[in-house]
């Protein structure tokens, strides 16, 4: 009977949306700052994406942490604005600022009520002209200590909070700038000097070097004229000459870590490097990652969570960068779980993965549910503007919405096996096992 | 003199910037705003199943997508049986573990495969259950959803399985000190086997008691679609999706339900210091709280002005003060829990070790300024504008205008409650907000909870003068 019910459903439903068009006009200043503006008058307020390419990959010897700490320094004030007065300023206008920093880029975000749009503009400009005019000794050492508690919130005093530390330091090699985290160590992070900061400034917040987005409630010819008062001035400069990494040599022997923490039950992870954001092989090895651990349906939750119940959680993700990416399979044990047997069972099943091609059904399932995601994710017009900027910067191409749900769409059962037989061999593992015990004393380095 | 300030600064700093080449004459003017658009919040249609379910739909055609909200008053988790907390939560987590002639997992596969999502859970005064799914798929989404709500298994065996994991969870909470903190707040000030001051999943002394018949029995009492409200927001037709939901959810009902009023009063307590000791924690995470207002208290607004300016944005006094200028936090903000009945109004916060007591005094300092001093007209503005401008994005997705919507019926407010929402907060006084502040915040009533490394805090927390501690094990339960 149940089996009846399915069918009809099938047949009386297709899950396959059509692919919405994302409007958006561009255009580039002379100095070669990139703008694109998105229209959407749903409600009266207007977003600002400031897409800076530098992040952590592109710091130096001993300053682990900089570009983070950077993008701190981005509130603190500029030429002609007091420390504090953009945000009182943005508050104000019924807005907010922030801004995130990965290994690849950094991205500033400010939102106001859309009548603000020439102030978001002059605030941003200011800060993108004169940063360092008025940034002084005292302005570092308070968003120094506010980062250190931020490392103390974020991983310090987190269960299992240093893993993606130890990852990453495993995964890639000494000479590549994804060995180090986005957070940095704090010896480098108490080391970050002025001097530093003003060469940072100089070389990466150069308009050549920035990808904007405007969006919301806003009149195209309106962002031009403003943008144009405000950043056209701005002097192009070089291209940043930033630190290149050549592609590491695969990894030939599983690495292995044990540690500890202060925490009641094992957790295991187990990672391997993957493809580039935007390669052929992304959306093929994301649909691997959902049918191996995302939610319920997939395939280490029933075995290891509903069947064997020797597992309190399972995930398992594809994190694709610019320069490669982290496959990530996470398990938590369940008490007197032993973490050597989940590991075994894990590897059993990616190595099943990699063998056979899963069913035409469970593909569907992972790409359906991966839609509806990406149609969710682009409900917020701060998202698809910050959406818009990666596919400019990372794809190379703003026009990507519709051809993302392609590529994934387009994804079959054959497909997913060779991305897990490529990425996910034994040879290639890091797999790191945190244990019940004492907090670490030292960094993972 | 400022600007004086400013003319001087300018000129002396080497700017890195040819500033004098941009044609624009005065950096230091604000551009003035231009004329602001009006923002109106959605309509929403309004009916009833012949069951009695209450339904609410938005449309709304930007993307083909749905979402869904419904709220189950009365089985939240101040439902509890007194010496049974978590049954509300173990309840709402059973529903999609089987039902309908499904089974957990092939639920979990019909949602993927939909491009669905339903996720079921215990707030406090209610139930809560949220749908996204694919307009394309809507359909056979509400008859899944119709499985789940009107026909879950309780299978003995997913019962033992579900149980299982939600016991691990109650022994994993020491690893989270955040939560433990809030929980030993909430204990504290209301008492722990109480509707308000128990933690909603549970605790560890008394969760083996939890047999299946009480879930059975909490939902056939609680789970009452004559009292629930369900709201529909996104790319259907109303008139189809009326149809559908009569269909498939109109005729569920629920014979043995009863009606409960609890009585969530707050305990009589002091200001003393709630604490655990968490050796070598390198941050110390800190709540400070009272039991506030309910959420029809007529200082609602006042309160919500006074809350934003206290702690609500980045700007606002707290996060200035323990983040910009001492550093020693990475964000505090103040915020209600707004209930039924009073809940919970805490300032949260994690603070650096060493400066624990510190940033605790300051804190409350802040605090008593807001009672004893008008805010200044620029700062009363700010808040008033932070909150009155933050209404569109709550309206920007599917899920934000069906769980507004559901909030409102929750409380028993009218479905037109955002439309006079500025109006409202407009007309906020600063004595409005020092009123408040007086009346519903007095430092002297304020409960401190800390969790963190006692070996590193306990000197400089004594000095506050603030009494004998009471201390709790790691879990935030009061060590006898």
């Amino acid at each position: 009977m149940r089996w009846v019910i399915l069918a009809i459903a099938a047949v009386a439903a297709t899950a396959h949306a059509d692919v919405p068009k994302i409007d958006y006009s561009s255009f580039e200043l002379p100095n070669g700052m990139q703008v694109f503006v998105i229209e959407d008058h749903k409600a009266p307020m207007v977003y600002e994406v400031m897409w800076v390419r530098v992040g952590s990959k592109d710091e130096v010897a001993n300053r682990t942490g900089f570009a983070h700490l950077f993008e701190h320094l981005m509130f603190k004030g500029s030429a002609h604005i007091v420390d504090g007065q953009m945000d009182k300023l943005l508050e104000s206008a019924g807005g907010w600022s922030n801004a995130f920093t990965s290994t690849d880029q950094t991205v500033y975000q400010n939102v106001a009520g859309s009548n603000f749009l020439e102030q978001v503009l002059w605030g941003e400009a200011d800060r993108l002209a004169g940063l360092t005019d008025t940034l002084d000794q005292k302005k570092l050492d308070n968003q120094r200590d506010v980062v250190l508690n931020e490392r103390r919130q974020s991983y310090e005093n987190q269960p299992y909070g240093m893993a993606s530390l130890y990852l990453d330091t495993a995964l890639w090699p000494h000479n590549h700038g994804y060995h180090w985290s986005t957070i940095g160590y704090p010896a480098d992070i108490h080391a970050a000097a002025l001097s530093d900061v003003k060469a940072f400034f100089a070389k990466y917040y150069v308009p050549n070097n920035i990808a904007m987005v405007i969006a919301g409630d806003v009149k195209p010819d309106d962002v031009k004229r403003l943008v144009t008062k405000y950043f056209a001035w701005i002097p192009r400069q070089p291209t940043p000459a930033r630190p290149l990494y050549a592609v590491p040599p695969p990894q030939d022997k599983q690495i292995t870590i044990d540690t500890t923490d202060d925490v009641q039950v094992p957790r295991v992870y187990i990672a391997f490097r993957g493809p580039a954001a935007f390669s052929a092989d992304e959306a093929p090895l994301d649909m691997a990652a959902a049918i191996l651990g995302d939610g319920k349906s997939s395939r280490l939750y029933k075995r290891l969570v509903y069947d064997e119940k020797i597992a309190q959680a399972v995930s398992a993700a594809d994190d694709t960068r610019e320069l490669g990416g982290e496959f990530r399979i996470v398990v938590t044990a369940k008490p007197g779980s032993d973490p050597k047997r989940l590991c075994r069972e894990i590897n059993e099943e990616v190595a099943k993965l990699a063998a056979s091609p899963p069913d035409a059904a469970e593909v569907e399932r992972a790409v359906n549910s991966h839609e509806s995601q990406f149609l969710g994710g682009l409900e917020q017009v701060l998202a698809r503007a910050i959406q818009l900027a990666n596919y400019a910067v990372l794809a190379h191409d703003a026009d990507f919405f519709g051809k993302d749900l392609a590529r994934y769409r387009a994804v079959t059962p054959h497909d997913v096996t060779s991305v897990a037989a490529k990425y996910l061999k034994p040879s290639a593992r890091v797999v790191l096992t945190i244990k019940p015990g004492k907090k670490p004393t030292e960094e993972p380095k | 003199m400022r600007a004086a300030l400013l003319t001087l600064l300018v000129a002396s700093a080497a700017s890195a910037a040819p500033y004098e080449t941009s044609g624009i004459a005065d950096w230091t003017a604000i551009p003035k705003p231009t004329v602001e658009h009006p923002f109106k919040p959605p309509v929403a249609h309004r009916t009833r199943l012949p069951n009695g379910m209450s339904v609410l739909v938005v449309e709304s055609h930007k993307l083909p997508i749905v979402s869904m909200a419904l709220v189950a008053p009365g089985a939240g988790t101040a439902y509890d049986p007194k010496d049974k907390p978590g049954v509300a939560a173990f309840t709402a987590d059973m529903l999609d573990e089987g039902a309908g002639g499904l089974s957990a997992i092939q639920i979990a596969q019909e949602e993927d495969r939909l491009g669905a999502a339903i996720s079921l859970g215990a707030g406090v005064d209610a139930a809560r259950v949220s749908v996204s799914t694919l307009t394309a798929t809507i359909d056979p989404t509400i008859d899944l959803l119709a499985k789940i709500l009107a026909k879950p298994a309780f299978d003995p065996s997913d019962f033992d399985r579900v149980a299982g994991d939600r016991a691990t969870a109650l022994e994993l909470r020491r690893d989270r000190p955040r939560e433990v903190a809030s929980i030993m707040l909430a204990a504290t000030l209301f008492g722990i086997d109480t509707p308000y001051g128990h933690p909603g999943a549970g605790l560890r002394a008394s969760f083996k008691s939890i047999a299946l018949p009480d879930l059975q029995a909490f939902y056939a009492a609680r789970w009452n679609p004559a009292t629930m409200t369900l709201v529909v927001a996104g790319d259907v037709d109303t008139a189809k999706v009326l149809a559908k939901l009569g269909a498939a959810l109109g005729t569920w009902k629920a014979p043995g339900a009863k009606v409960v009023r609890v009585a969530a009063a707050p305990l009589k307590v002091d200001r003393r210091l709630q604490l655990v000791d968490r050796p070598n924690a390198p941050q110390s995470d800190v709540r400070i709280g009272l039991v506030g207002l309910d959420r029809k208290d007529r200082r609602y607004y006042a309160f919500e002005v006074m809350a934003n300016a206290l702690g609500g944005g980045f700007t606002s006094r707290l996060n200035q003060r323990l983040r910009e200028q001492l550093g020693i936090t990475y964000g505090i903000g103040a915020s209600m829990d707004w209930r039924a009945q009073p809940g919970p109004f805490s300032i949260s916060t994690a603070i650096v070790a060493a400066e624990t007591a510190h940033g605790i005094s300051e804190a409350l300092k802040i605090v008593d300024d807001l009672a004893a001093t008008d805010v200044p007209a620029a700062e009363l503005d700010k808040a008033k504008q932070n909150l009155i401008r933050a209404l569109p994005a709550q309206f920007e997705t599917n899920a934000g205008t069906a769980a507004s919507f559901a909030e409102l019926a929750l409380h028993g407010l009218p479905d037109d409650w955002y439309a006079h929402y500025a109006d409202q907060i407009r007309r906020v006084a600063a004595a409005d907000v020092r009123a408040v502040a007086k009346s519903a915040i007095p430092s002297g009533r304020l409960v401190i909870a800390v969790v963190g490394d006692m070996g590193k805090v306990r000197g400089e927390l004594d000095k506050l003068g603030l009494g004998e501690p009471v201390m709790h094990d790691l879990y935030g339960v009061p060590v006898p």
